[in-house]
């Protein structure tokens, strides 16, 4: 096995078949989450822009996405309305990771229905945590 | 004279308007040769950039997350690095230095210090090149360990962006007392001068914090003390309790100011009773301040008092006011009302009259848009 640095307890084994989207402007952060969510058992799909996490979002089934607040195309504002207010989508718990850690930003992610906020700078493995937090418990098979 | 024949006659000469000319155009043809140089020259470097970047990103790269976790694997890393040049490195560490917090942070910092970007970092923050100081702080900013708290103090009071940048590596880094040691120093005469102490204060950790609050009465400058006040009631709510009164007791304007507005994020009996009091201070700018936390607070018992201050002779005194009843719902409204159709005040009717008409049209836009 990968020695790797903050682990999260017990990830392997639950919500193996839980599916992830990480959507990331930052090069550097996509390379970090990229890793650090290659150690879990979950399927993860990570893009650039809001075009793109706007296709897979309705091409597949997520049970979180990780979006960035400043996604070219489409924001992460743009995308969270989108899945809060489409039925086919509504079960997908957002989580908002971004560089504008304002009071009023993230005060905004959560009345637009986020399930969590993180800033940027992160540590990943609390970043996987809270995603772990994120994913139903008892997640059928796909 | 045809004008040929006076062009080679000033060349021969080497006098007059037409060999001036000449000079000029000779003058400016170098010029060209020169800059096409340079954007060869520049052309070429980035280039050279480019291809190592790359290098680094397929050969280097890709094993540095995993090679963090591994001593003997990091030190090998490590290893294959130092082939490239300094800056590429620097390009390649310093954004996931940026990008990271908590224990992968302290990972990456320490291959960059074992690189020694780090100390070049420090000799370059000593530099007599502005430019080159100001590029070293940046990366201080996010490198510097506690050994580096007294070249940021030298710091402190180097050019303005410097100052900032060491302010807050200091406030990453540095002790209580080394910070207080830097404000103890400070004299903040226009507000355009205060963001320093901001970044600083912002940068430190909670148990910091709360030690230098120890020293917030023996700061000198009462503009540093308000800063200072209002920066703690958001982090440490509980701490500022104990010096509300203390500050609102005190003889200069800004602490009073600071007191008034940290009253706003509290909302114990202690603090309510510390607001009403600065609610009557014989500054306006202090009452003004208070009427403001007194609609934060949004304690209905407030609108009393709040109707005396929509009464007040100070024009941001009545409008705060408004503006908190406003804030306080249906009770406030009433008493705006109240204000507006039986106050014997003509400038309390316009201001409850200005603060019902803008909610009665930001109720009208609200209900529109739903």
């Amino acid at each position: 096995m990968r020695a790797v640095l903050g682990t999260v307890p017990g990830g392997a084994g639950s919500g193996s078949s839980a599916a992830v989207l990480i959507a990331q402007g930052d090069s550097t952060s996509r390379e970090i989450l990229e890793h650090y969510f290659g150690l879990m058992p979950w399927k993860t799909v990570i893009v650039s822009n809001g075009d793109e996490a706007h296709q897979h979002l309705r091409a597949e089934r997520f049970d979180v996405a990780v979006l960035d607040v400043n996604l070219s195309h489409r924001s992460g504002f743009d995308l969270l309305r989108e899945i809060r207010d489409d039925e086919d989508l509504s079960h997908t718990r957002v989580m908002l990771l971004t560089e504008d850690g304002r009071e009023r930003t993230e005060l905004k992610a959560f009345e637009m229905g986020a399930a969590d906020f993180a800033r940027r700078p992160f540590a990943p493995a609390v970043v996987v945590a809270r995603v772990k937090r994120l994913i139903p418990q008892n997640e059928s098979p796909r | 004279m045809d004008a040929s024949g006076g062009i080679f006659e000033s060349l021969e000469t080497g006098t007059g308007v037409y060999g001036t000319v000449l000079i000029f155009v000779m003058a400016e043809g170098v010029l060209i040769a020169l800059c096409a140089c340079w954007l060869v020259f520049t052309a070429l470097a980035a280039s050279r950039a480019l291809r190592l970047d790359d290098a680094f990103a397929r050969k280097v790269a890709p094993g540095f997350l995993d090679a963090l976790a591994d001593e003997d694997a990091l030190a090998s890393w490590l290893r294959e690095a130092r082939r490239f040049p300094e800056a590429v490195q620097r390009r390649f560490l310093e954004p996931r230095i940026r990008a990271t917090s908590g224990d992968l942070n302290v990972r990456i910092v320490d291959a960059y210090t074992r690189l020694g970007l780090r100390s070049k970092d420090v000799l370059q923050a000593e530099s007599r090149s502005w430019r080159k100081r100001i590029r070293a702080m940046r990366r201080l900013v996010f490198v510097a360990g506690p050994q580096h708290a007294e070249l940021l103090i030298r710091r402190s009071d180097d050019l303005h962006a410097v100052r900032v940048l060491a302010a807050i590596a200091l406030g990453r880094v540095g002790t209580a007392r080394q910070v207080f040691e830097v404000l103890r120093r400070l004299e903040l005469p226009r507000r355009l001068m205060e963001q320093p102490v901001h970044a600083m204060l912002e940068a430190m950790d909670e148990e910091r914090l709360v030690k230098l609050m120890d020293l917030w009465s023996v700061t000198p400058s009462a503009t540093v003390r308000r800063i200072l006040l209002e920066v703690a009631v958001r982090r440490v709510p509980w701490l500022c309790e104990r010096y509300l009164p203390l500050a609102a007791g005190s003889f200069s304007t800004e602490v009073r100011i600071g007191a008034a507005r940290s009253c706003g994020m509290l909302a114990s009996a202690s603090s309510r009773r510390v607001v009403l009091r600065l609610a009557i201070d014989e500054e306006p700018q202090v009452r003004a301040q208070a009427a403001r936390s007194l609609g934060l607070r949004g304690d209905y018992g407030s609108a009393e008092a709040l109707a005396g201050l929509a009464e007040d002779r100070d024009f941001w005194v009545r409008q705060n006011a408004a503006a908190a009843l406003r804030a306080l719902g249906d009770t406030g409204r009433r008493t705006l009302e109240t204000l507006r159709d039986s106050s014997q005040d003509d400038f309390a009717r316009d201001a409850a009259r200005q603060e019902l008409e803008r909610h009665n049209l930001r109720v009208d836009v609200g209900e529109a848009a739903s």
